[in-house]
């Protein structure tokens, strides 16, 4: 018998546990030639703002040990274009779309997720707090569990969306603000976004990236995000998305014994575009070889 | 459509110094590139060095199915990439990015390249071979011993002319200087170039001055290679707006007149 590997965030159901992290599958079309993007519980989409955005200067990657340093800076061609030209393509897949949005106010946060609601194909949305609050002196919203309770509880009322709200790591107690978030109405936690890094060029004494500073993500960063999924899965009863690093099945198992529900595969489609689908694969079959009928069952398991 | 493959490596030496010649089977990309496109190369199975490598395809030989690269060893990924042996097996992900435009068969045509720029025009030279075009390339490198493909690009019956930083080959100086001193690509229905950026800004300078046509091949860090990061963006002008392109999916080559160099 197939093992049962679905699985709900919010009103999302997932055929099953695999998605894609933000910033890393584009809009779904560009890994067209490499996967069977329906085979998919999900596609989490390039990170959307109300108006078009150019990003950061280049360089906006550099690799560290096995990991990346990106600043790419929320390019994306704004709401409007991803509902007129995004949107229908999205409507065509067998799979859910969710849309990831982020904003520099509380109000554009709301207005992105009014726009965004009951657009045909697009079946949530991933708030990104890690933006800088401009209105309260550049610091992220994801760093206090007080604004980050703020823009949940705006989301949720401009949109009948299912409302996932991603966590920054580069906090001193994740579990605290993952407690707002959910105290606020989201409807699921993805854990984590990247780390805070940076790297220098020591021939020209000067920082590689364009824009400085940049998020780390990669197999280098698994540890820390695994350790989050699992002191998020204690504190909340939110089902949580759990990501970092994941280039395998096994990387995959991890997490969700920690406590994550569904997984999302990142920086490992740019090593092998297939990754999400070794992932998939590996993990029915070690469902399968184990036993475990429903992968539900291996969800936190590690706690017990 | 592009494809992910175990290539197995059929030849790999050095050349000139620091630079490797790699042969790969891998029948369908062979038959699929076009001349300025890339594969992108997984140098090693381990999670460091974690990215692939953005490599231009040097040439192809379809009958025999294979690939060649022709690369620099630069970091580490390109130097586990150069102690691959002959049988060994890397995993390549490509035809990628979009190569030259063509010009009329029997057009008369230049190319400029400088370095290891010189490798993908190689595969460019051979198409226009094909196309009966009158080819001049102009090359450039450090010195004599870093001079790449300058045999090759004559055995296409191309005429060549060198252009060495020493003056150990060839005319003393830059491949820019040396343009300068011929007017042969003023009358050319294009201009190709590939080189370190500080070239191909000149080049695209002189070439929009003379107002002839030219294409140029970037270079920028990567990640994906299919055009989902966005990490590799370029500013390029068009219809006087300035936008960001993607070198991996947008490019690699772009006309010359439309890149904003920094």
């Amino acid at each position: 018998m197939r093992p049962n590997l679905g699985v709900t965030i919010g009103s999302i159901n997932m055929k099953n546990p695999v998605t894609t992290a933000s910033g890393t599958f584009g809009f779904g079309q560009e890994y067209g030639p490499y996967v069977d993007i329906n085979r998919l519980g999900a596609i989490v989409v390039k990170g959307t703002t109300l108006e078009p955005r150019e990003g950061n200067a280049t360089p906006r990657l550099v690799e560290t040990p096995s990991g990346i340093l990106n600043s790419i800076g929320l390019q994306n061609p704004g709401a409007d274009y991803l509902i007129k030209h995004y949107a229908p393509y999205f409507q065509t897949l067998q799979t859910n779309v969710i849309v990831n949005i982020s904003g520099c106010t509380v109000e554009e946060y709301a207005e992105l997720a009014a726009k965004l609601d009951g657009v045909p194909g697009i079946a949530g949305l991933e708030v990104n707090i890690s933006c800088p609050n401009v209105k309260k002196g550049g610091m992220a919203f994801g760093g206090d569990a007080a604004t980050a309770a703020e823009v949940t509880k705006a989301v949720k009322q401009a949109t009948g969306l299912p409302v996932i709200v991603k966590l920054s790591p580069n906090v001193t107690d994740i579990a605290e603000i993952a407690s707002a978030v959910e105290a606020a109405g989201a409807d699921g936690l993805s854990v984590i976004n990247t780390l805070l890094g940076m790297a220098i060029d020591v021939r020209k004494r000067k920082p590689v990236l364009g824009n400085i500073l940049g998020g780390l993500s990669g197999p280098a960063v698994k540890p820390v995000a695994v350790r989050a999924v699992w002191q998020v899965y204690k504190a909340v009863k939110l089902p949580i998305i759990g990501m970092g690093g994941i280039m395998t099945a096994e990387d995959a198992l991890e997490f969700i014994l920690a406590g994550a529900a569904a997984v999302a595969v990142g920086t490992a489609n740019f090593i092998n575009p297939r990754a999400t689908l070794d992932v998939l694969e590996g993990i029915e079959a070690y469902l399968t070889e184990n036993g475990v009928e429903d992968i539900k069952e291996l969800v936190g398991a590690a706690h017990r | 459509m592009s494809k992910v493959m175990d290539a197995k490596v059929m030849a790999v030496f050095t050349v000139a110094p620091d630079t490797y010649y790699m042969e790969l089977e891998a029948p369908e990309i062979a038959r699929l590139a076009v001349p300025g496109q890339f594969v992108h190369v997984r140098s090693s199975d381990s999670q460091d060095p974690l990215l692939r490598r953005p490599i231009s395809i040097h040439m192809v030989s379809r009958p025999k199915g294979v690939l060649a690269l022709l690369f620099r060893v630069v970091g580490k990924g390109t130097e586990l990439l150069a102690q691959k042996k002959t049988g060994d097996r890397v995993n390549i992900m490509g035809p990628l990015g979009r190569g030259f435009t063509l010009p009329l068969p029997g057009s008369r045509v230049a190319v400029a390249a400088g370095g290891i720029g010189a490798a993908p025009m190689v595969f460019l030279v051979q198409e226009l071979a094909n196309m009966k075009c009158q080819v001049t390339v102009y090359l450039g490198a450090r010195d004599k011993k870093s001079l790449l493909c300058d045999g090759q690009f004559v055995q296409m019956e191309a005429e060549v002319v060198i252009a060495t930083d020493d003056g150990s080959m060839g005319f003393k100086g830059t491949v820019p200087e040396l343009m300068r001193r011929h007017s042969d690509w003023r009358r050319t229905a294009m201009t190709y170039v590939c080189g370190p950026k500080g070239m191909m800004k000149e080049i695209s300078a002189m070439l929009a001055e003379a107002d002839v046509p030219g294409e140029v091949s970037l270079e920028e860090n990567m990640g994906c290679g299919v055009g989902a990061c966005l990490s590799c963006a370029v500013k390029i002008t068009h219809h006087g707006q300035v936008t960001n392109k993607r070198v991996c999916a947008d490019g690699p080559v772009f006309p010359s007149w439309q890149v904003v160099w920094e």
